[in-house]
């Protein structure tokens, strides 16, 4: 079914920022086809009034753990291997539950791309992938499957393993030891397929996928002595790094200009519930921006609730940052920094039909989200038909 | 020595509105509300804030500021013994309260100028509550009402408390028998707080209320069906709702959705918004209040559930809570509708000293 809305404020998040008063936007096979305005359609296109309506790009969080963190059953939470501190076999693609109320909660908001996977508890998690928020089977909505080595630096892996189970990490240089063992480990076989290794070799491969350049090392570090850790291992291994959270990296943004990664910002809404989190601050991101480092902006769902992703994004706007770029750090920033921003990420022709219809600027206290598309399809509408 | 505050949009909380007005200071207080052009004393300090938003200081209605200390753990963790107490001696949160939480100068960068601060929900029976202003170095000079009720908590936090200390289970039975022997043997208090989420807890709070006839305020409540609303507003119950914008880790939080806000205000119950900080954070309590608007509360309500409503449940709006003659100045300026995602505040008065001014360089 080939759709045309008709009427709405387009927020395309294009490279200009370009917004078409009162324009069409007609979708085709799932794909955006045509935008503009007083649009001709072939018959038999479906026809969506959205006068007075605002779209923007369908929301893009690219730090959940949507689907994988068992949230109001703690008991089953599949988040965290807790058995031991480096588990870079686990992948998230086996703990996501498509039927979890997370997805719902994150197309209720608008949020239509997610990236989930193991938590921070161990300094190597595993696996995290990207998908689409609803529509399929997994395999239907990945847009990558392993988009990243996921680990984890700081207070988290010394609390769960040294303060809770008396193992191994209990310092920060314990931490980065297993990460680095995993690089040196998988150095001497950099050149091999994933079939060239052996059985007992299968831990490595995640690390040659890092080392080749397949996908990157995510590191979860808050504190500036982390974020430095996270660039120095990231540096003596000539990896492609993204860091995750930066809590403290406006105090130190020369170093991460000069190292020229990208960050994702947050959560930075909630009170500093951790020693590492106490210089946490929603200027981050405009701190970022002057700097002119490219971030996005997460909600760490559960720990913001996914469907409040505009609403951090708003607290960002708040604290000086300008409302383009905030709009751009949940759609086109967020996508780009993923290497996903050729299916989503803006309003453009050839782009997948992923949009958020809202009564109003998502960053307006009284506008509510009408209804949220995926591939085209309504995925969530706040007056069902 | 006066101080005079003009604007052309000053809130009255009686009209709901915003009108332009000078606000004479003199001292701690208000001295008067004048015309927007009226003459001044001399020697008077005129701070012209144009077009901005001028309100009430908002009142956290059920905070653990000050006793949970951010960016810390357990060594700032203050507010949640699940032992027992002495007998004689009940547990006082006053004697918890660390002034120098960071919290506190969020609290005021943020509008919010009083907390009523009251034990976490880690066990059934709590502390006695305290009503602080957010100013001050000691929580003695900062308090308005050092013991103002108590604290009780049920559900699913003081079960998994106890599992994890004791490894026994603790049912709901069982929390509903501790408060009765507590009451049995210490009558209850005036001014009983009740945490709960669950419709089987609030079925269990209106219990002992009626059993033993205090006045109640139900904290949370998200679970509350419609029925129990109604109870509630018999009784003459307060509702101090809140936070929604938090992570749900239990069950009992299935619940929480910023709609709340606005159904326990339709059934006419006295109802704060409130942060329980830090469960979500001081500096969310407009937060709270703008997604309960976008959920349809209308704007009056939920200013009034920051400021003048939360005041009078706490019996403390003959000085505070809203910009009347005679009331203590508790001013926050904002530079855009308070109830704005993206506005933020100015100046911060306590007691009219300024405690907060925003720094220019943060645009």
């Amino acid at each position: 079914m080939n759709t045309v809305f008709r009427g709405a404020d387009l927020y395309t998040v294009d490279a200009d920022f370009t917004v078409i008063q009162s324009g069409d936007l007609y979708v085709a096979n799932g794909k955006i086809s045509a935008i503009g305005r007083h649009l001709n359609v072939p018959a038999g296109t479906k026809e969506v009034e959205a006068k007075g309506m605002v779209m923007t790009p369908g929301l893009i969080d690219i730090h959940t753990h949507v689907g994988i963190w068992a949230e109001v059953t703690e008991d089953v939470n599949d988040a965290n291997e807790y058995s031991e501190p480096f588990t870079p076999l686990m992948e998230a693609t086996d703990g996501i539950h498509l039927d979890h109320f997370s997805f719902q909660d994150a197309v209720r908001g608008g949020v239509t791309t997610v990236q989930t996977g193991a938590g921070s508890a161990n300094p190597i998690g595993g696996i995290w992938s990207i998908l689409k928020t609803a529509g399929g089977t997994l395999e239907e909505r990945l847009l990558i499957k392993r988009s990243g080595l996921k680990g984890a630096l700081g207070e988290n892996p010394k609390n769960v393993f040294g303060q809770t189970y008396r193992k191994k990490p209990f310092t920060r240089m314990a931490v980065a030891s297993i990460i680095r063992n995993g690089f040196l480990k998988a150095l001497p076989y950099r050149h091999l397929a994933k079939e060239e290794l052996s059985v007992d070799f299968q831990e490595l491969w995640p690390f040659i996928e890092v080392l080749n350049g397949s996908m990157p090392l995510r590191l979860h570090c808050h504190r500036a002595d982390d974020i430095a850790t996270a660039l120095r291992i990231a540096d003596e291994f000539g990896v492609k790094l993204h860091l995750e959270h930066a809590t403290e990296g406006y105090m130190m943004i020369d170093a991460i200009q000069k190292a020229g990664v990208a960050v994702t910002l947050g959560p930075f809404m909630m009170s500093a519930s951790k020693y590492e989190l106490r210089n946490s601050t929603p200027k981050s991101p405009a701190l970022m921006d002057e700097a002119g480092i490219p971030f996005a902006i997460m909600t760490d769902h559960p720990f913001t609730p996914i469907q409040y992703l505009s609403v951090c994004a708003a607290e960002a706007v708040k604290y000086g940052l300008s409302s383009e770029t905030a709009l751009a750090s949940i759609t086109r920033t967020a996508a780009e920094l993923a290497g996903i921003s050729n299916r989503v990420g803006s309003l453009e022709v050839g782009k997948d039909a992923d949009l958020a219809v809202w009564t109003g600027h998502p960053f307006a206290t009284k506008t509510k989200l009408c209804a949220t598309y995926i591939n085209g399809s309504c995925a969530y509408h706040s007056n069902p038909q | 020595m006066y101080t005079a505050i003009r604007s052309t949009r000053v809130y009255d909380s009686d009209l709901a509105a915003y009108q332009a007005k000078t606000i004479l200071l003199q001292g701690t207080s208000i001295e008067a509300l004048l015309p927007y052009h009226a003459s001044l004393p001399d020697h008077c300090v005129v701070i012209d804030v144009g077009d901005h938003y001028v309100l009430p200081g908002f009142i956290d209605g059920f905070s653990q500021i000050g006793a949970k200390e951010i960016g810390i753990r357990w060594e700032g963790e203050d507010g949640a013994e699940t032992t027992q107490s002495d007998d004689l001696a009940p547990y006082r949160i006053i004697d918890s309260i660390y002034p120098f939480d960071a919290a506190f100068k969020e609290a005021l960068a943020n509008g919010v100028t009083v907390s009523h601060v009251a034990s976490g929900p880690g066990s059934v029976i709590g502390a006695q509550t305290a009503i602080v202003k957010h100013d001050g170095v000691t929580v003695d000079e900062m308090a308005i009402k050092p013991s103002f009720g108590h604290a009780f908590s049920l559900g699913d936090i003081p079960k998994r408390t106890f599992k994890q200390q004791t490894n026994k289970p603790l049912t709901r039975m069982g929390i509903a028998a501790s408060l009765r022997r507590y009451f049995d043997k210490h009558g209850a208090p005036a001014n009983v707080f009740i945490r709960a989420y669950r419709g089987t807890d609030i079925d269990t709070a209106l219990r002992l209320q009626e059993e033993y006839a205090f006045t109640l305020t139900l904290v949370h409540g998200t679970g509350a069906t419609e029925n129990q609303l109604n109870e509630l507003k018999q009784r003459g119950a307060s509702l101090f709702a809140g936070p929604m914008f938090q992570a749900r880790e239990r069950h009992e939080q299935q619940t929480l959705c910023p709609s709340f806000h606005k159904e326990v205000v339709l059934s006419g119950i006295p109802h704060a918004i409130i942060s329980d900080h830090p469960t979500t954070s001081v500096r969310n309590l407009k937060l709270e209040a703008a997604l309960a608007v976008r959920e349809g509360l209308d704007e009056k309500h939920a200013l009034n559930a920051l400021t003048l409503t939360t005041a009078q449940c706490l019996g403390i709006s003959d000085r505070t809570g809203s910009i009347t003659a005679g009331k203590q100045a508790d001013i926050a300026i904002w530079n855009g509708d308070p109830l704005s995602l993206t506005s933020s505040v100015t100046h911060t008065f306590v007691s009219g000293k300024l405690c907060y001014e925003k720094e220019s360089e943060q645009r």
